[in-house]
């Protein structure tokens, strides 16, 4: 049958020819765009008296950084270290033996300097070990004389983060005694010098391995003839840092930063066609600062916005998911309007059970940082916070 | 070999023929241009042999869906399906798309009840096809810059019909029928709109668009003389409600429709037809141009066609038909459109296996327009398979 193979061979000749296609086809609109997104736009002013800050969220030292500054414009802050207890003695091969010490170490982490400020230097004091959450500038002011002086290192004018380490051996060993009186624990504080006045970021205990540390290295008689080597080291029972004069909260602005840090939290109107009809396309939260940015040198902090689950005011919970935050850096010295996008966080605002139309602001890193950001409020005239909402109703797919 | 083994292959290379047209066409679904507005291009729910003589020998074939008193014509209890491959190529002032689509215009299942003059039907029709997918740039204003848009405005899906049928025949000559038609189905749509700045994002919006109807038709064929068949048609459709995600929206005025046509058998290998057919779209255009669609219109076909027995022993066995068919379209692109088609078509068929199977082809080029702004070329594959499982039955 030759005229079926030739169908056959057609056949498999078109199987083979798939031609190219377009998936979609031009639309001359308006005729052949039925319908049509609309895209509007709202500016949402917050609700007068419905924004606030609160302090207390993040106290001193709970912080990744401790702050350390001389002669600095916001304030003069020292920080202070608290070794947990050393143990006097070891337990080897089943007694408790008491040690000799061979030498110590001290070390502790630049995390940032200002590059710009040069003869920066370092010193370490002893300070009372009676030094814990309470403490204040005043308190210790005075322990920070040279006579408290354990040691200080001048850093190199390039460095900017740096591990720093002190040795004390034979008879400088001295110098790190703990007194029977002190059961063992050791307290330091750490002040700056430099060419001007400037601070400095110290890792903290919450920095990981950029924590201080101090280290005994001990030897223990293992038996009745003969010795081991073995090395101390104590954690950080605790650590702070101490500011000469801090800034109050001005009830009139929205203040961010600060320790113990500061939180606010920004009520903005909500109309029933955004919770329900509309489709975000972009909402842009503007803050406009009160006054330029404090901080130091080129260090950045960052602005975060959350939604929130419930609103109790000040304790209100923040939306844990980081997918809903938004978060921009501020530079010290910015003056200009600080925007985030929260088209993110805005989507939680809508559905059948939307999130309170609300945003918690705050500063990372808290208690870590010398920026200190204060934006206007609905008490500042001008300078109110608000969102830009740009988003598209339904779509009218009924228009055939 | 065997007469039975040959119908067998040439069923199986036509039947891998009408696959590999359309093959390739499944990867997507694209509708005729002037099925964007309104309801959507209106189906033709015909066999394929309907198809092949332009339609003109719809009002008398017992498995097309249309005239419920061919089914008094039935002979066999019969089964089958119609499938529809097309490749298009579109012309607006926005420019020009090749694309394809694959539809299922026609289900079916009649036959005769034995020893009576009845036969009955079920059939799963087209009504309308709403498959588009559309691509526009341009640029809005927004926060007073101006921002790049890019939109695609898709739809799948579309209006069938359901129709439960008989016809009766009160004699030699004539046989009536009624049919019930319950008009179901819904469109998918699917709008989007990306922005060039990526600080705004892209936008996505779905509904469902789900129609309801129902329809009445009432038919007649009567054998004017031996060689003259004549048919009538009258349908009545009520009204489509429109929901869009199960919430009703509006109605829309669905058309009567008036038809008739004549089959001249003129020997025993030639038999023509003429057909014409009438629908009162105009009845829905205040409900769509309500809607801010540009409306519809009454619309008027014309069909002929012929087919030629090449086989008087096995009539069924790769007749030639051909036909032509002019139309006007209800639904117009822009206000005051007047869109038309017209189209030429050709096909062949056979039965096997003691003609209880059965393979019918056609190929059908359609050409549409609205005035000089929107042209369609369309090739369509028409693909029935049908059967019949009891084999002829005697009456």
């Amino acid at each position: 049958m030759p005229s079926l193979r030739r169908l056959a061979r057609l056949a498999a000749l078109l199987l083979l020819a798939g031609c190219q296609e377009q998936l979609a086809a031009p639309a001359d609109c308006p005729n052949l765009c039925p319908g049509g997104y609309q895209i509007y736009e709202d500016t949402l002013f917050a609700l007068q008296g419905q924004d606030s800050s609160a302090v207390g969220y993040v106290n001193a030292g709970q912080g990744s950084s401790l702050l350390v500054s001389w002669q600095f414009p916001l304030s003069e802050d020292r920080a202070v270290y608290k070794f947990a207890r050393r143990t006097d003695s070891l337990f080897i091969n089943g007694q408790n033996r008491a040690y000799t010490i061979d030498s110590l170490a001290l070390e502790v982490t630049l995390g940032y300097r200002d590059t710009l400020v040069k003869g920066l230097k370092l010193f370490l004091y002893r300070l009372p070990v009676t030094v814990d959450s309470t403490t204040s500038f005043a308190d210790i002011d005075a322990a920070f004389t040279p006579a408290n002086t354990v040691d200080s290192f001048l850093v190199d004018d390039s460095v900017v983060t740096k591990r720093l380490r002190a040795v004390f051996i034979g008879a400088d060993t001295s110098r790190l005694i703990i007194p029977a009186a002190d059961s063992g624990v050791l307290a330091l504080g750490v002040q700056i010098r430099a060419d001007q006045g400037t601070g400095i970021k110290m890792g903290g205990a919450a920095a990981g391995s950029a924590g201080p540390s101090f280290t005994t290295y001990v030897t223990v008689p293992s038996t009745d003839t003969g010795k081991v080597s073995r090395l101390i080291t104590p954690s950080v029972q605790f650590n702070t840092f101490v500011s000469q004069a801090p800034p109050s909260i001005d009830p009139d602005l929205l203040t961010l930063g600060g320790v113990p840090s500061a939180r606010a939290l920004v009520r903005f109107p909500w109309s029933a066609k955004l919770r329900d009809s509309a489709t975000l396309v972009r909402a842009t939260l503007q803050l406009i600062p009160a006054a330029p940015v404090t901080g130091l040198g080129e260090d950045s902090a960052f602005v975060a916005a959350r939604a929130i689950v419930a609103d109790f005011g000040g304790k209100s919970p923040p939306v844990s998911d980081a997918s809903f935050s938004t978060v921009v850096p501020v530079l010290p010295g910015t003056t200009d309007t600080v925007s985030l996008e929260v088209r993110r966080a805005l989507t939680l605002w809508q559905g059948a059970t939307p999130a309170p139309p609300a945003l918690t602001l705050s500063l990372i890193p808290e208690a870590a940082s010398f920026s200190r950001p204060t934006f206007g409020s609905t008490r500042t005239p001008g300078l109110v916070p608000r969102i830009i909402v740009t988003y598209a109703l339904k779509f009218p797919f009924n228009e055939p | 070999m065997s007469p039975d083994v040959r119908d067998l292959r040439l069923a199986a290379a036509l039947l891998l023929l009408g696959l590999a047209l359309a093959a390739p066409a499944e990867v997507a679904a694209q509708s005729s241009i002037f099925g964007v507005r309104g309801l959507g291009l209106p189906g033709r729910p015909l066999t394929p042999r309907s198809r092949a003589t332009g339609g003109s020998f719809g009002l008398f074939d017992p498995e097309s869906d249309l005239n419920p008193a061919a089914l008094a014509s039935q002979s066999a209890v019969t089964a089958g399906f119609v499938l529809t491959p097309s490749r298009r190529r579109w012309e607006s002032p926005a420019g020009s798309s090749s694309i394809r689509e694959t539809r299922f215009p026609l289900m079916y299942v009649g036959g005769p009840i034995p020893g009576s003059r009845i036969g009955l039907a079920v059939a799963i029709g087209s009504y309308a096809d709403r498959d588009f997918r559309l691509a526009s740039t341009g640029s809005v204003t927004i926060r007073g810059q101006q921002v790049e848009v890019t939109d695609t405005l898709g739809s799948v899906g579309g209006l069938n019909e359901v129709r439960l049928a008989g016809g009766l025949a009160l004699g030699s000559k004539t046989s009536i029928g009624g049919g019930l038609y319950f008009i179901t189905g819904s469109s998918r749509q699917d709008a989007r709109r990306h922005f060039a700045d990526t600080s705004f994002i892209a936008i996505r919006q779905t509904a469902e668009l789900s129609y309801s109807g129902l329809g009445f038709s009432v038919g007649v064929t009567h054998q004017l003389t031996p060689g003259i068949r004549l048919a009538a048609l009258v349908r009545s459709d009520t009204r489509a409600k429109v929901d869009v995600d199960s919430t009703h929206a509006f109605n829309i005025d669905l058309p009567y429709t008036f038809a008739a046509g004549v089959q001249i058998k003129g020997s025993r290998r030639l038999a023509v037809a003429l057909s014409g057919a009438f629908r009162t779209w105009s009845g829905a255009n205040s409900d769509l141009q309500a809607q801010g669609s540009p409306g519809s219109r009454n619309t008027f076909e014309l069909s002929a066609g012929g087919e030629l027995t090449r086989n008087l022993r096995r009539p069924t066995k790769l007749p030639v038909r051909l036909g032509v068919r002019y139309a006007e379209l209800p639904f117009p692109v822009a206000v005051g459109g007047k869109p038309r088609e017209f189209g030429i078509s050709a096909g062949t068929g056979t039965r096997f296996a003691q003609e209880r199977g059965g393979i019918d082809l056609s190929l059908e080029q359609v050409w549409r327009s609205e005035g000089s702004n929107y042209k369609e070329r369309a090739l369509t594959l028409i693909l029935g398979l049908s059967i019949r499982p009891y084999g002829e039955t005697r009456r």
